[in-house]
């Protein structure tokens, strides 16, 4: 596509009037750096000519308005939340749109005696957070600090910035490991000293060193982290999973899901190439794909994996898709940090629809329970009845 | 609120870096009408460029003490605006229900984005033109415009088939456009059809209790 095509297309994506192969031609020709670079200077032109105008006082300005006046002014610590949530927030601000149980099992409306109980202490929804440990075994807590240098180690210094951490290692003399673990209910950012950044979902971690020296960039992790990293094919990055596990990068987006007590390992390419190493197999990676790894070893590969039900946790979302309530209520134990305890047989039902992330838990069981799902909290633990 | 003197951003923003929240608040209503309307046409979703400008502001808050060392911090808030749309705009291309979202909506589509227009009345015709609709047209139709939803995600919070959503909104798109095209006076060629997006921006009543 020439830049003169790119730009009728885009002036039709401003006008609305493009057909639908435009429209789709238009969204990928857009991923193209050198297009997307187009549109940001046009962007910025129409930027730069803004002239300040009367006093905005509509009802959409004051709904904007009041959300930034709650990051800034309201929150005792800023900002940040919103940062890694926000896109679920706005919309599905206390709502859960869609979510409903279908399949195998039905339930009667004579089954749904849920007991009112009134959920007097109720769980709100995990955060930005996580515990950083250093080389000398030292331990941070991340959730309530302020931006600015945490610690200093042989010459890397590390940074907390709008709640993501981030490092300097312009002086660094050696390589040491840190460790960075999100528990139940965290999730947290971090920039690696190459510029790659990882995002840790709940109960996870990442052991890198704080400078990449050498002829690799070896990172260890476990449960869920989403990986964009900067290109260097002199370096590759490797993500080691388990001692049979190995995901060899050479500049990407993906997301490795790899919980204790999930079934098999899953990497998902989103965009650029990776290699998945088992310990008698390689497995290439195009975007799109995913590989599931199982404890045997046995690789499968998807080829059309669903991309945005992967990624929800990093936009702030549930995403249910084709889930069993057992996985469905998994995930709640890792974001809510809770126990679920089932009385009798788990109900097989399949779920469907998105919720966000940042409901509290008494939000989320009352929109199980309009599905017929019967559950009560009592402390910290969900009870599910059958 | 308005005192007609001539306005120096500069100042404002050296205000704002000194910790003022009255001038942070003045500067934001001062440039959010702009700012939305460029962050709508190149996302062509209303809660894009909600949250996009809700980003930077927050940004500009908490970059605030650095206006004091800059030649000219507009070019700051300029840059991190186009920051901010390029890193919405990037993970919203990906996103299934983004594109099934912008198909529905240029497939019926009301609007001519260039025709841009900041009369405050044309505003008030469109907020009556909408509490006008009936019920059931008017929620498809918010729902749809104002929050993003797809016909398929409609059709689930209204119980009713994806066939009758895109009814609702077609019916509502025509009885907004004949209202206005009655207390305007202005014939279909010249509206054809104006710019909601100018209309939307100031004043839209957002109902939120109602839909959410």
């Amino acid at each position: 596509m020439t830049e003169d095509q790119f730009i009728r297309l885009l002036e039709g994506f401003h006008h609305r009037r493009l057909s639908k192969e435009e429209l789709l031609s238009f969204l990928k020709a857009a991923e193209d750096p050198r297009f997307e670079s187009l549109i940001g200077e046009r962007l910025h032109m129409e930027l730069a000519q803004m002239r300040a105008s009367s006093i905005a006082e509509g009802q959409r300005a004051d709904k904007v308005w009041q959300n930034i006046h709650t990051a800034v002014f309201a929150a005792p610590k800023p900002a940040h939340r919103i940062h890694f949530l926000r896109m679920a927030w706005v919309r599905y601000a206390a709502a859960v749109i869609i979510l409903f149980a279908i399949g195998a099992y039905f339930w009667t409306s004579g089954k749904r005696q849920h007991q009112d109980v009134a959920v007097s202490t109720d769980i709100a929804p995990g955060h930005e957070g996580a515990i950083l440990t250093l080389a000398d075994g030292t331990q941070v807590k991340l959730d309530s600090m302020d931006n600015g240098t945490v610690a200093e180690q042989k010459g890397t210094k590390v940074l907390l910035k709008d709640g993501s951490l981030a490092y300097n290692a312009s002086n660094a003399s050696a390589m040491t490991f840190n460790t960075m673990t999100t528990p139940n209910g965290r999730q947290f950012s971090i920039r690696l000293p190459d510029g790659s950044r990882a995002w840790l979902n709940a109960a996870s971690s990442i052991t890198y060193p704080t400078a990449f020296i050498g002829k690799e960039r070896p990172v260890t992790i476990t449960g869920e982290v989403y990986f964009e990293i900067a290109g260097d094919p002199a370096k590759p990055f490797k993500v080691k999973v388990n001692d049979k596990t190995e995901i060899e990068v050479l500049g990407t987006s993906f997301n490795v899901k790899a919980y204790p007590g999930d079934a098999t390992i899953n990497t998902t390419l989103l965009t650029g190439a990776v290699r998945l190493y088992t310990s008698d197999h390689v497995q290439p990676l195009k975007p799109g794909e995913q590989t599931r790894v199982k404890q045997d070893g046995e690789i499968q590969l998807i080829r059309n994996a669903d991309i945005q039900k992967i990624m929800a946790w990093k936009n702030g979302l549930f995403n249910f898709q084709d889930e069993s309530l057992e996985e469905v209520m998994k995930q709640l134990e890792r974001w809510y940090d809770i126990k679920i305890r089932y009385i009798g047989d788990p109900p097989k039902a399949k779920f469907f629809g998105e919720v966000g992330r940042d409901l509290t838990l008494s939000q989320v069981i009352e929109t199980l329970r309009e599905v017929g799902i019967q559950c009560n909290i009592e402390g910290h633990t969900l009870i599910v009845t059958h | 609120m308005s005192t007609g003197q001539p306005y120096n951003e500069t100042e404002l923003l050296r205000r704002i870096a000194d910790g003022d929240q009255d001038a942070f608040s003045e500067f934001f209503r001062r440039y959010f009408d702009q700012l939305y309307l460029i962050m709508f046409k190149y996302t062509n979703r209303n809660i894009d460029a909600e949250d996009i400008v809700q980003a930077v502001f927050v940004k500009a808050w908490e970059k605030r003490q650095v206006f004091n060392e800059m030649e000219d911090p507009m070019s700051w808030f300029f840059v991190t605006a186009r920051n901010e749309y390029q890193d919405r705009f990037r993970k919203s291309r990906l996103s299934r229900r983004y594109q099934q979202y912008l198909q529905e909506v240029f497939d019926q589509s009301d609007i001519s984005p260039e025709s841009i227009l900041t009369n405050k009345e044309y505003a008030n015709i469109y907020h009556q033109a909408i509490s006008n609709l009936p019920e059931k047209q008017r929620m498809a139709y918010k729902l749809s415009r104002e929050n993003g939803l797809t016909y398929d995600e409609i059709a689930t919070e209204m119980k009713v088939e994806k066939s009758t959503v895109k009814e609702h909104i077609g019916r509502a798109i025509r009885s907004i456009r004949a209202f206005f095209l009655s207390q305007t006076g202005q014939t279909d060629d010249f509206l054809l059809f104006l710019l909601f997006f100018k209309l939307l921006s100031p004043s839209i009543l957002y109902h939120s209790s109602l839909y959410i």
